[in-house]
């Protein structure tokens, strides 16, 4: 692969992950339904999580709730607010902080893998 | 109405079961319940549950029809994924912050941060598709 991601008006996918996710979903609807979505773009999600695909709708607005927890004391002073939102043609990732390591390297699997192989 | 009103609110969707379950089974009811009303209008409302072991990605809408996909996305340097700080305040990387035209936000909570690239380019159709290509990490 020559130049940077991108210079290629016919490199779709090359070089971010979120970007060649977004044209796999656009492409192929099916996807959000699938739990291996990341693996048709050879990526490998980590064992122990879950890869969850959300295509936006235009007549949509989208609430994230945090995760539910058996003990309140313990959050009870954790507030992590987000209001209703539409990002319209933002790609939006939502994880907890733990899985922040996962998805960088999977970032960076997708990276290396469009650097040795092509998108 | 208070942001008090809207903390608690986000602190019994973690804790009550039965909350929870009711807005994940009908979201612009169980608002209306708790706060009282919504806005009206033609709208459907969504949760996305943060858990633990999942990591979503939320799809930018696809382009409507007679809109030509974007042939390349303007990418700003540096990685957002690392720009947000506990604090609120955006810890932008120094590369973001040298980059003309991109721009680093936080959400209050000071986990949430947006990366907006420069201008996007002219499609073949002549429309901008302004932030197709920025990406947001919401974190907790």
């Amino acid at each position: 692969m020559t130049g940077e991601p991108g210079d290629n008006p016919n490199d779709l996918g090359a070089g971010d992950i979120e970007q060649a996710l977004t044209m796999l979903a656009w492409g192929d609807p099916s996807v959000v339904e699938d739990p291996a979505a990341l693996s048709q773009l050879g990526v490998d999600v980590p064992a122990g999580l879950r890869f969850d695909v959300r295509v936006q709708r235009p007549d949509t607005l989208y609430l994230v709730i945090p995760s539910a927890y058996s003990d309140d004391g313990e959050h009870e002073g954790v507030v992590n607010q987000m209001d209703l939102w539409r990002s319209g043609d933002q790609f939006v990732w939502i994880m907890p902080q733990d899985a922040k390591v996962a998805l960088l390297q999977m970032r960076e699997q997708y990276r290396n893998r469009v650097a040795e192989e092509g998108p | 109405m208070s942001g008090d009103r809207f903390a608690e609110h986000y602190r019994l969707l973690s804790t009550d079961p039965q909350m929870r379950a009711e807005l994940l089974a009908d979201p612009k009811a169980a608002l209306a319940a708790y706060f009282g009303a919504v806005v009206e209008g033609e709208y459907r409302v969504e949760v996305i549950e943060k858990r633990p072991d999942t990591i979503t990605a939320v799809i930018p809408t696809p382009p409507g029809p007679g809109v030509d996909r974007p042939r390349a996305w303007p990418r700003c340097p540096g990685e957002a994924t690392t720009c947000c700080t506990r604090a609120g305040s955006a810890a932008i990387s120094s590369q973001v912050r040298r980059s003309p035209g991109c721009s680093v936000t936080c959400a209050r909570s000071g986990r949430a941060v947006a990366a907006r690239p420069p201008a996007p380019p002219t499609m073949a159709d002549g429309a901008d598709h302004d932030e197709n290509r920025a990406f947001t990490v919401l974190v907790s």
